[in-house]
Formats: C-alpha cells, sequence, structure tokens
C-alpha cells in the first residue's frame, strides 16, 4: 500500500518534479535532506567511528582501498621492484573464478590487499583469497534479481566489514573474516534497478560514511551519489546530479522535466581531501544519450565534476568538462589529486583526462581550472571557454545520416584507472586516439533513452605520460595492435606497470616508457594492477579475464638459502 | 511465441553493435496483447498522455512513470497500476485484469522503443550529398584513385552493400567482417634473414606472419629482429583528419552510383 501511495503521487504529478522520488517529502526541491521515514532507523546506535579520515595501509605495503588510498594516484611507496629489479618477477600464484555471470567470468575489480588477504568481486560476488597463494577463504554469492553485468569494480573496507554494490542495486556489508552477510540494504528510493539502473561501484568511504554511485545510462533517470551508515546501511543522504529546480544551474536545461531525466550516472568512485573535507567524483553523460536537441544548454551537472561535503551531501563547487553531451563521454574518469607547484606556487590541484579527449587540470579548493588541453585526437569542438571549457562544435552533434567525431564512444580515456606518479610528476592515461561516425536514430520531438549510436571506427591506442602541470606529452608508448585498454599502477621503484592492449601485463620505466618486463597471461588485463609487500616479498596482482595472476619478487635471502639447502641435499 | 519480442534477443545484437552492450533483465511482450493494450490505451489515455506514451502538456511522460517502470521490473501485469487508473484525480477507469495486463505490455513495448535495442538503428537520409561533388573529391583531394577506379575495383561497388553499409566501408574499411586485406609486415632476424606476410599477430614482443606459402611463423622481438610493419588502409586513416561531412556525403552519394 506505501507502495501504492507513492507511485500515485508520481502519477498526479504533471511536472515530472516528483517523478524522482525527492528523498525529503518536507521540501520535494531538496535532494539532500532524508526525509525522517527516508531514514532507517538504526538497528543499533552506531560507536564513535575509531576509523581514521584516510585509511591506513598504503604506506605500510596494504592496497586497502580501490585506488590505494583516497588521492586516486595509485601510487605505491614500495621499492623492492624497482626498475633493476623488475625482471626478476616470477609468477607466485593463479587464482581462476569458476563462476559464471551475466558479463561472462570477467574481472574488472581492483582488489583490495589487507592483511594477507585479498578482496575482489565480479557482479554479484566476492572474494576473499591468501594473498600469498592464491588460496580461496571465502566466496560471497547473491541471489541477484537481475541487472546489467557489464562489470564490478570491486568493493571497500572498513574495520572488519566489506561492502560492495550488486547489479540489482543493493549494498551488501559482509564480515571480512567469513564472508557472512551482516546486512544488505537497496540503492536508491525507489530502488534504482526498476528504473534500468545497476550497481557496479566501489563504494568509497569517508569517516563513517559509506558513499556509493550509481551505473546505467539506458532510461535517462538521474544520476546520485547516497551515503549509508557503516554499521545499520541507513541512508544518511542522497545527492542527485542535478540542480534544484530554481537554482541558476537549472536554465542549463530547457525544462524541469529534461533536468530531472538528464542522467548523469556516478559509474567511478571519487577522491577525498581530508583538509577541504571534500568527496571529488565525475558524472556521466548527459540523456537522452547522442541526441541532444531536446534538451539546449550545458545540461548540468552532467559530464561534471563535483565536490561534496561528505558529511552533508551538500554541493561545494562544480566544474563541467563536457557541457551538453551528445557522443555518450562521461566526466567520470578518476579525479586524482596533486599537491604541486604551478608557476612557483604551491597548490592543491586535481587532474582529469576526460573521456572526451581533453585534460583537465583544477584547483581542488575552487573548481577553477588551470589547464585546459587536449590529450588525444578530437575534433568536437571550436575552443575553449574563459571558464576552462571546452566548447562543443554544433556541426559534430550526430546526424540522421552521420558525422565523423574523434574520439569515437569508448572515448580517448574511458574507466580505466589512471595514475599520477609523484616522483617523475607525470600523469599517465590509457588513451587512444579514435573515430567513428556518430548517427542519430530518434529524430522526434521528444527522443528519449538511447537516441543514436556511433558506428564503425579506428582507434591506435597509446600509454601517455602526461606533465600534470601542463598536460604536455613527456612520453608515450603507442602500442602495436589490439583494441583492450587496463587500469595503470605506479610505484615509488620507478616501475609503471599495466596492460597492453593484447594479453601481457607489462612493466615500464616511469620515467623513460621503456619497456622493463612483460608477462603473457593469454589475454588483456581487464583491472587496474596492485602491489603489497607481505614477509619482506613484494608482491604484484592483476587480472586477465577469469584469473587473478600473483607475481612475486622472491626474497634474496631466503631464495639462497633454499639454494644453498638444495645443494646440501 | 513468435511475436514475442525479446529485450534479451535485442540485447544480443547491441553486443556486436555497440561497445557499450546492454544486459537488461528480462523482459517479454505479448505483441498480441500489446496490439490489444495499444488499442485500450488510444481510447483511453493517449489524450492526454500522447499517442507515444511520451506525455503531453497535459499528462505526463508514461514511458518514464515509476509506477509503469515497476509494473515492467517486477512483470506485475498491471496490478499496481489498476487501482491508481481509478484513484487518481480524473481517472475513473475500471479495466478487468485481461485489460491490464494489455495495458501493461503495451507500455513494456513502449519503453523497449526507447531502449537503444528497440529504436529504428538505421541511419537515414545518406543520399543528401552531390554526387557530382562526390566524384570530383574522389578524383582530387580525396586521392582516391591513387588506389581505385570506378571501372576497376569499385566497379558496381554500391550494389554490394546497403547504403548504410556502404558508408561505412569506405570510411573504415579495416575494420568489420570480411576485411580481405591484412597488415604486412617484413622480418629481418638476427641472422640476416627476412619472412614477410599477413600480419596475424603482433605485439612489443613477437610478430606472427603468414607468408605465401600459408605457412604462419612467430618472431621474438629480441634486439637485433627487425619488424617493418605496413598498413593497407594507412591512406584511409590518414584521411579521418581531413574528411569534412560533407565530403563523406558527397563521396557516399556519388559511390551510390556505381551499381
Amino acid at each position: 500500500m506505501k507502495r501504492l501511495i507513492s507511485t500515485a503521487a508520481l502519477l498526479l504529478s504533471a511536472t515530472c518534479l516528483l517523478a524522482q522520488t525527492p528523498i525529503n517529502s518536507n521540501d520535494p526541491h531538496d535532494t539532500t535532506k532524508p526525509a525522517p521515514s527516508a531514514v532507517r532507523p538504526p538497528l543499533q546506535q552506531a560507536a564513535p567511528t575509531s576509523a581514521s579520515t584516510v585509511p591506513a595501509g598504503l604506506a605500510e605495503g596494504q592496497w586497502p582501498t580501490y585506488n590505494g588510498d583516497l588521492t586516486g594516484r595509485r601510487f605505491s611507496p614500495l621499492t623492492k621492484i624497482n626498475t633493476q629489479s623488475v625482471d626478476k618477477l616470477q609468477l607466485a600464484w593463479t587464482f581462476r573464478i569458476d563462476t559464471t555471470t551475466g558479463g561472462g567470468r570477467r574481472i574488472s575489480a581492483t582488489p583490495l590487499e589487507l592483511d594477507g588477504v585479498l578482496y575482489f568481486t565480479v557482479p554479484s560476488h566476492a572474494w576473499a583469497v591468501d594473498a600469498r597463494t592464491g588460496t580461496k577463504l571465502w566466496q560471497f554469492d547473491w541471489k541477484s534479481a537481475g541487472g546489467e553485468t557489464i562489470g564490478n569494480r570491486g568493493a571497500a573496507i572498513r574495520g572488519n566489514t566489506l561492502y560492495f554494490e550488486t547489479e540489482d542495486c543493493h549494498l551488501i556489508a559482509i564480515d571480512i573474516a567469513t564472508g557472512k552477510e551482516r546486512w544488505h540494504v537497496d540503492i536508491g528510493d525507489p530502488a534504482a534497478r526498476d528504473k534500468f539502473n545497476f550497481g557496479s561501484v566501489p563504494p568509497t568511504i569517508v569517516k563513517n560514511h559509506v558513499m556509493v554511485g550509481i551505473s546505467g545510462d539506458d532510461f535517462d533517470q538521474p544520476g546520485f551519489v547516497e551515503a549509508h551508515d557503516p554499521d545499520t546501511g541507513a541512508l544518511q543522504w542522497r545527492w542527485y546530479t542535478h540542480p534544484n529546480p530554481g537554482d541558476p544551474e537549472a536554465k542549463t536545461w530547457p525544462s524541469t522535466e529534461a533536468m530531472m531525466h538528464g542522467g548523469g550516472t556516478t559509474w567511478i568512485p571519487g577522491t577525498y581531501d581530508p583538509d577541504l573535507n571534500l568527496y571529488f567524483f565525475g558524472t556521466g553523460n548527459a540523456q537522452p544519450v547522442i541526441n541532444g536537441e531536446a534538451r539546449p544548454g550545458d545540461n548540468l551537472y552532467t559530464g561534471t565534476i563535483c565536490a561534496l561535503n561528505p558529511d552533508t551531501g551538500k554541493l561545494v563547487w562544480y566544474f563541467q568538462p563536457n557541457p551538453h553531451d551528445t557522443h555518450d563521454w562521461d566526466a567520470v574518469e578518476t579525479p586524482i589529486l596533486i599537491d604541486g607547484t604551478v608557476n612557483g606556487q604551491k597548490r592543491k590541484l586535481l587532474a582529469q583526462a576526460s573521456r572526451n579527449g581533453w585534460y583537465f587540470l583544477l584547483d581542488r579548493t575552487t573548481g577553477k581550472a588551470v589547464v585546459t588541453t587536449p590529450f588525444a585526437s578530437q575534433n568536437w569542438t571550436t575552443g575553449v571557454n574563459s571558464n576552462g571549457q571546452p566548447i562543443p562544435n554544433p556541426e559534430k552533434y550526430a546526424e540522421p545520416n552521420g558525422t565523423l567525431v574523434s574520439p569515437n564512444q569508448g572515448g580517448a580515456a574511458n574507466w580505466f584507472p589512471p595514475s599520477y606518479n609523484p616522483q617523475t610528476g607525470l600523469f599517465y592515461v590509457p588513451a587512444q586516439d579514435a573515430f567513428s561516425m556518430y548517427y542519430v536514430y530518434d529524430n522526434s520531438k521528444k527522443p528519449e533513452g538511447w537516441a543514436g549510436n556511433d558506428r564503425g571506427g579506428y582507434a591506435q591506442l597509446a600509454l601517455r605520460a602526461l606533465d600534470y602541470r601542463t598536460g604536455k606529452l613527456k612520453w608515450q608508448h603507442e602500442w602495436p595492435s589490439g583494441s583492450a585498454r587496463s587500469g595503470i599502477l605506479n610505484t615509488a621503484g620507478g616501475v609503471l606497470f599495466t596492460g597492453d592492449p593484447v594479453s601481457s601485463l607489462v612493466a615500464f620505466n616511469a620515467s623513460t616508457g621503456n619497456i622493463l618486463w612483460h608477462a603473457g597471461l593469454g589475454n588483456p588485463v581487464t583491472n587496474g594492477p596492485i602491489t603489497y609487500v607481505l614477509d619482506g616479498q613484494q608482491y604484484l596482482v592483476a587480472a586477465a579475464g577469469d584469473t587473478l595472476y600473483g607475481f612475486v619478487l622472491p626474497e634474496p635471502v631466503r631464495t639462497a638459502q633454499l639454494k644453498s639447502k638444495q645443494a646440501s641435499e | 511465441m513468435k511475436q514475442v519480442f525479446s529485450i534479451v534477443a535485442g540485447a544480443c545484437l547491441c553486443w556486436l553493435a555497440t561497445p557499450a552492450h546492454a544486459q537488461f533483465p528480462l523482459s517479454t511482450v505479448d505483441q498480441a496483447a500489446a496490439d490489444r493494450g495499444a488499442k485500450l490505451y488510444s481510447t483511453n489515455c493517449a489524450r492526454c498522455h500522447g499517442d507515444d506514451a511520451r506525455g503531453t502538456p497535459n499528462g505526463p511522460d508514461m514511458t518514464r512513470s515509476e509506477a509503469v517502470l515497476h509494473d515492467r521490473r517486477e512483470s506485475l501485469h498491471g496490478k499496481e497500476l489498476g487501482p491508481l487508473l481509478y484513484t487518481l484525480p480524473g481517472h475513473s477507469y475500471h479495466f478487468s485484469d485481461a485489460q491490464l495486463n494489455d495495458l501493461s505490455n503495451f507500455l513494456d513495448f513502449q519503453i523497449g522503443k526507447v531502449l537503444r535495442s528497440g529504436y529504428n538503428d538505421q541511419p537515414q537520409d545518406l543520399l543528401s550529398g552531390n554526387a557530382k561533388a562526390g566524384e570530383a573529391y574522389f578524383n582530387g583531394a580525396g586521392t582516391c584513385t591513387q588506389c581505385h577506379s570506378p571501372t576497376g575495383n569499385l566497379k558496381g561497388v554500391a550494389s554490394k552493400y546497403t547504403v548504410a553499409a556502404l558508408q561505412q566501408k569506405w570510411i573504415f574499411p579495416g575494420v568489420g567482417f570480411g576485411v580481405k586485406l591484412r597488415r604486412q609486415a617484413s622480418v629481418t632476424t638476427p641472422g640476416g634473414q627476412t619472412y614477410a606476410g599477413d600480419v596475424v599477430r603482433i605485439d612489443d614482443f613477437n610478430v606472427t606472419v603468414r607468408g605465401k606459402d600459408g605457412v604462419s611463423r612467430t618472431f621474438s622481438r629480441t634486439p637485433g629482429t627487425k619488424v617493418a610493419v605496413t598498413d593497407p588502409f594507412a591512406g584511409h586513416n590518414a584521411l579521418l583528419r581531413k574528411y569534412t561531412d560533407a565530403d563523406i556525403h558527397n563521396v557516399t552519394a556519388y559511390l551510390e552510383t556505381l551499381k
């Protein structure tokens, strides 16, 4: 009956204002404050958190979050594997998953490593695996009610609880010791699964907020980020990726209905600056996809980098790298935090290599652009405006008879995690120079959903190293063939790890771009590699298809001891 | 059942057609029910909610209605829509369960049209270009005559493909099914022997070439091993940075004359 009442209210609305179910029924325009009824009463009073603001562990040789830490850099301080020793890496173990998911048995999650245990996910399944041996400790299987299963990027851990999203839009909490469920709650209200959304995003945990994003862009539904209580799952706040009616930014849409159905999903975990207490993340493409005729304007906050206060869910600043998207280019690529120097001044910066082919360096205190420059082939702009935003060229909007556009729908960058190395001052991105033809298929007065698509295409893939201060190319490695991309890991040993587009895990000298080592895995790397140290031995782990590969740099003394022992036997 | 439209089947086609393939929860439409529902909708609902159910100034978009989406997701066949249709202001429709099922199927069908597997995904107006201008580009700035001739290797090309396929094929000849020309590699070993042929596989570490004898040989790209690769479509790829969209549509119009 409660459902009937709420749906009746929805249908009542001719303006569609209520069609997105604002969570504060006292003020339907306010999407940040939950109404009392929208928050589940805690099962128990949450104990004061002892978790530090920034997760410990990366400095100690662990890999505790999706990006290693909350800066998004994927830079490990470990040095045992370095430019001199990397060619001595040996395969330590493999772990193959045998659970079928709708998206195939492809591991796209970045594993977490804590206290000798690896934790990773595929849609609706999670594993704990011994990080020394690759032996399964437990497997958690969620009985999914269905959803899109193109991938699950991983989990988050706080204390002794692991959190991950399922494709049917649940947030699950699991005891990391046993693999048993503690609780589960819906993501979205009503649950986002009704609206063709799905869960794939590793949660980001800041203080006592488990923040989750949402995936999917098939049905013109607004994206959001919401925070849950780590102990009970109770909703703390939800922030929709559109302005509230009446905000100045609402004028970037032709109507409230268009704004409330404009997309902007939140596919990728964000980054966090504890000094500013800001959570940074990007939003997805505007909707309807491809055909933007019925939504003239910049379409905020789609294709936008947002800074939220994680305690309140309030927007503090925004910068839109991709105004008025008509090519399925989201701006969700990891916004990496860099503490650097520009023109002699120390700056708190944020860098993103965006799917639309442009590199953005922002002041992360204010959101103002410092640098805007292409890092890959692009032909869709007429220039850059005074705010540092690319200006879309209307001649490169999709048309019923086709428009040649660069990059293609896959983008100059995509979800594959980039990396920043403070030792080299370089920002590394799995890039491609690509072209395709964009067609509008739904040319009606009110296009909806995917109102067009791109076809065919040419792409040249390259690993690119950019000077973070300018976005200029320092070096690149053009791959000889292939179409697969994967994430990047940097280490203080001066080595960069990533997958090639064919079937190898490859180590580069991060300063020069020279290849130092590779291992053929039979499939392209499908996630972002990680590294950790156990018993003085540094490990490297990457996934290719259905298999995790663990490499180790054997500890020299032990190797010598073994050889000595063998010689005496 | 042959008229049942499967979203899943559509999604499978989409897998081939788009990089961002979609896999939606199973939802099937009983087309006969949807057709009956269309009549019911047309008579009772379309005036306010629009012929295509996408709304009018007098009534909201039904394909975006959360109640409708919930009905679809949970396969409720109109059970929860029924009470709304006589309790909402301006609504006094008491439909039978069968009628609600028909209406539910019609709305589900309309939703399917919106999804990326549901629309008419064919390019249109592909012959809007000027064939004469296309011919001039072909013979001039496009430098196409370096490799192609309308009476030689392009004779009758328009008869082989639909216009949509033809346009994609000439812009991106190295992509898709049926590509006959492969990249060529010439491998010179440290010992000075040279092997040439089609590139079967190449990365930074190994290269496999298939010679005219049909035998594939793989070489590790060790120091001293020289590999020279040529791409038969390099000219096409270079033109991607030069074409205007008018050039493209003109050339398509010209090539379509080569029946």
